[in-house]
C-alpha cells in the first residue's frame, strides 16, 4: 500500500509541470544565480567603487593614485571629487564605497598618517579592503622605486551619520520588508486565478470594466496589506534599535505604497498570465527568489561583482531598498526619494495595467 | 411535465446563426434558438457538445465568431449560474450575497432588500450567517443560483445546477428554478440529468457537436421519435458471449454502455414478454430483468445521438 501511494505521488509530479519545475528545473537555475552572486560576494570579483582625491600632489601620491586607478580589483568614480569635503559627502551618498584621501607626501617626515580612507559604517567591509589595497599598491611602489615610508601610513575614519541605529539594522529593515512584500502580494494575487477557474470572476460585468473591477480591487488591496506589512518591519526596528522615520514620515510612507504597489502589480501579472495556480506559484517563487537575490535583499548590492550591481539597476527591489536605506542612513535629498517612488509606482501601475489586459482580452465582448 | 407559463409570447432570448471557434475547431456550427419568458428551455447533450459555449454566448461572456444573441433588455438582464460554486467560501452567504450584488451592479440602497429577498425565496434565511465553505453541497447550489437573481435578471442562464447534489437538495433547487418560471424568467439550463430536464423543462433542445438537432417539447419529442413504441429493456445476470449475441440482436435488442444492459424498441402491441424471455432463455442467456416501458428523454437522447453518429 505504501507503494501505491508512492506511485499516485510520482504520477502526479511527472503530469503536474507546475510542480516538476519546481522540483528540479527551478532548484538548479536558483542555484546557479546564488552562486553567482553570494561566490563573487566573497571572492576576488568585488570590485569596489572608489574616490581618490590627491591634495599632496607629489611624485609618490601621483604614482600611487595612478596604481589605484589601475588596480582592477577597484573601480573610479565617475566623478574626480575636488575637496575633501566632497570626497565625505560621496562616500556618505553611497556614490563611493570608500573614499581615498592622499593628502600628504608619504615620503616626508610624518605628522599623521599621509593616506585617510573614508568609509560608511553601512558598508563596514568597504573600508578595510580598500585600504589593504592600498597598502598593498605602496609596497608595490615602495619595491620599485624605493620610495621610504611613512608610519604609520594609512589612517580609517567613518563618515558620520544621523541615524542611531546599526547600519545593518536599517539596510536589512527595508531588504526584509521587500522581501515580503512579494511573497504576500503573490499569495494575495492567487485568488485571480481562483475566481477565473470557479467562475466567480464571471459574475463581474463583462470585458474590459469587469477586468478593471478585479485588478483595480486586487491592487487596492495588496498595496494596503504591504503597507501595513512594511509598517510593523520598521515600527519593530523603530522599538528595539531605534530606527527612525518619524523625521521623513510622509517620504517613507511614499516608498512604502510605490513599493507595496510594485510588489502588487507584478503579483497580479504573474496570476493574470499563469493558467493554473500550480504555473503561477513556480512562477511567483521563482521571480521573488530572484529578484530578491539581486535586488539586495540577501546580500547588499555594493559587495556584489560590478555587473551584477550595474544589473540590479534593472530590479525594482533594489530601488526601493536603496530608498528606504538612502532615506534612513544618508538622509538622502527628497529628489532622489522621488525618482525611486516614481519609478516603483510606474513599475506597479504598468504590471497592473498588462494584468487588466490579460484579464480584459480573456473576457472580452 | 406542468404547462409552461407563456405569458410573454416575446422572446426574451434570440440566437441567430451562432458560431463560435477555438482556432480551427468550431464548437458551435450554426445555432438558432430562442427562449420565451417564464419558459424553462433544457439544453442537452453530450461533454464537448457546446452547451457551456452557447451559454456563457447567451450570458454575454464571450464574443461569438459570427451570429447573433439577442436578450430582452441589456447585458444586465442576464443573469449567469456557472457550473462549479462560484462564491468566496470564507465569507458568509449574506456578506457573500452583499458583495455579488455589488459586482451585479445593484446601488448600495437597494442591496439589502434585494439580498433578502432572494435568501427568503431559496430557503436560505436560516443560513444567512453561516460561512459558505462550510454549506452543505446542495445549499452551495442555492447560494450559487441566489447570486445571480440580486439583479432580478429577465434571463436566468444556469450550466448543470445540479450536479453532484442529493435528491432532497435537487428537489430544492427545481422548486426555486419554478418559483422564477412562474415569475416569468426565461430559464435556460444544461444537464447531464434527463429526468430532471423532462420534469421540469418546457422545451428541451439536443446539441451534438456545435449543432442543435431537435428541439421542442419533451412529450411531443418523444411521441414524434417513438410515436406508439414501447421500449424493452432486458437486464443480464452475466454479458452475452460471442454465440448470445445474434439471439440479442434477432429480437431488435442493442447493447447500451453498460454490457448487462440490451434495449429495444416495437410497437406496444407486438410485444410479447413472455415469448421473449423464453427465446433468450434457448439461447442460454440468463436473465435478470425484463422490462416494458414508455420510451423517456433518455431514449429520446439515445436516438438523436445514433441519428447523428456521435460515439
Amino acid at each position: 500500500m505504501i507503494l501505491a501511494v508512492l506511485r499516485v505521488m510520482l504520477l502526479s509530479l511527472v503530469r503536474d509541470r507546475g510542480a516538476l519545475a519546481m522540483a528540479f528545473v527551478l532548484p538548479p537555475l536558483i542555484y546557479v544565480i546564488f552562486a553567482t552572486i553570494f561566490a563573487a560576494t566573497a571572492g576576488d570579483e568585488v570590485r569596489l567603487r572608489v574616490a581618490v582625491l590627491d591634495s599632496a600632489d607629489a611624485a609618490v601620491t601621483r604614482q600611487l593614485a595612478a596604481a589605484i586607478r589601475a588596480e582592477p580589483s577597484l573601480r573610479q568614480t565617475a566623478t574626480a571629487p575636488q575637496s575633501r569635503a566632497q570626497l565625505e559627502q560621496m562616500v556618505r551618498l553611497g556614490e563611493a564605497d570608500a573614499g581615498v584621501w592622499l593628502r600628504a607626501d608619504p615620503s616626508l617626515p610624518p605628522t599623521e598618517p599621509p593616506i585617510l580612507i573614508i568609509g560608511d559604517a553601512a558598508r563596514a567591509m568597504a573600508a578595510p579592503i580598500v585600504a589593504g589595497q592600498v597598502l598593498r599598491l605602496f609596497g608595490e611602489l615602495q619595491a620599485a622605486s624605493g620610495v621610504q615610508r611613512a608610519s604609520p601610513l594609512v589612517e580609517r575614519m567613518e563618515v558620520t551619520q544621523a541615524a542611531r541605529a546599526p547600519a545593518a539594522v536599517i539596510y536589512y529593515a527595508g531588504a526584509v520588508a521587500m522581501l515580503f512584500l512579494l511573497f504576500s502580494a503573490m499569495h494575495g494575487a492567487m485568488s485571480l486565478i481562483d475566481e477565473r477557474q470557479s467562475g466567480l470572476i464571471d459574475r463581474l460585468p463583462a470585458g474590459a470594466v469587469g477586468a478593471g473591477v478585479a485588478v483595480g480591487g486586487k491592487f487596492l488591496f495588496l498595496v494596503l496589506q504591504g503597507v501595513v506589512q512594511t509598517a510593523l518591519i520598521f515600527l519593530i526596528a523603530g522599538v528595539i534599535w531605534g530606527v527612525d522615520v518619524t523625521s521623513r514620515l510622509a517620504e517613507w510612507l511614499a516608498i512604502t505604497i510605490g513599493a507595496a504597489a510594485m510588489a502588487a502589480g507584478l503579483a497580479l501579472a504573474v496570476a493574470a498570465l499563469a493558467r493554473t495556480r500550480a504555473q503561477a506559484q513556480a512562477l511567483a517563487n521563482f521571480m521573488v527568489l530572484v529578484l530578491s537575490a539581486i535586488g539586495g535583499s540577501m546580500v547588499p548590492r555594493f559587495l556584489m561583482p560590478g555587473w551584477l550591481q550595474d544589473a540590479s539597476w534593472l530590479v525594482p527591489n533594489a530601488w526601493a531598498i536603496e530608498a528606504y536605506h538612502g532615506l534612513i542612513w544618508r538622509d538622502a535629498p527628497s529628489a532622489d526619494i522621488a525618482t525611486a517612488v516614481g519609478l516603483l509606482v510606474a513599475f506597479g501601475v504598468g504590471a497592473s495595467a498588462l494584468a487588466w489586459a490579460v484579464l480584459a482580452r480573456e473576457r472580452r465582448m | 411535465m406542468s404547462a409552461p407559463a407563456l405569458s410573454d409570447p416575446v422572446p426574451r432570448v434570440v440566437v441567430q446563426g451562432a458560431v463560435h471557434a477555438y482556432g480551427e475547431r468550431r464548437v458551435l456550427n450554426g445555432v438558432d434558438l430562442s427562449v420565451k419568458a417564464g419558459e424553462i428551455y433544457g439544453l442537452l447533450g453530450p461533454n464537448g457538445a457546446g452547451k457551456t459555449t452557447l451559454m456563457r454566448a447567451i450570458a454575454g461572456r464571450l464574443r461569438l465568431t459570427s451570429g447573433s444573441v439577442r436578450t430582452a433588455d441589456d447585458r444586465r438582464a442576464v443573469g449567469y449560474v456557472p457550473q462549479d460554486i462560484a462564491v468566496y467560501p470564507h465569507l458568509t452567504v449574506r456578506e457573500n450575497l452583499e458583495v455579488l450584488a455589488r459586482f451585479a451592479g445593484l446601488q448600495a440602497g437597494a442591496i439589502k432588500a434585494s439580498v433578502a429577498r432572494v435568501m427568503a425565496d431559496a430557503a436560505l434565511s436560516a443560513r444567512a450567517d453561516q460561512i459558505c465553505g462550510t454549506l452543505s453541497g446542495g445549499f452551495q447550489r442555492r447560494v450559487n443560483i441566489c447570486a445571480s437573481l440580486l439583479h432580478d435578471p429577465a434571463v436566468l442562464v444556469l450550466d448543470e445546477p445540479t450536479v453532484g447534489i442529493d435528491i432532497e437538495a435537487r428537489d430544492a433547487v427545481h422548486g426555486l428554478l419554478q418559483q422564477l418560471r412562474q415569475r416569468g424568467t426565461a430559464l435556460v439550463l444544461s444537464t447531464h440529468d434527463l429526468d430532471q430536464a423532462e420534469l421540469i423543462c418546457d422545451r428541451v433542445g439536443v446539441m451534438v457537436a456545435g449543432r442543435l438537432l431537435v428541439e421542442g417539447a419533451p412529450s411531443a419529442l418523444i411521441s414524434a421519435t417513438f410515436g406508439e413504441d414501447q421500449e424493452v429493456v432486458i437486464a443480464l445476470r452475466q454479458p452475452a458471449s460471442d454465440h448470445q449475441v445474434p439471439a440479442l440482436m434477432a429480437e431488435g435488442l442493442a447493447v447500451t454502455d453498460a454490457p448487462l444492459l440490451w434495449i429495444g424498441r416495437a410497437p406496444a402491441r407486438t410485444i410479447n414478454v413472455a415469448a421473449l424471455s423464453q427465446s433468450l432463455e434457448d439461447a442460454g442467456l440468463q436473465l435478470r430483468e425484463v422490462r416494458v416501458r414508455k420510451p423517456d428523454l433518455a431514449a429520446l437522447f439515445r436516438a438523436v445521438l445514433d441519428r447523428a453518429g456521435a460515439p
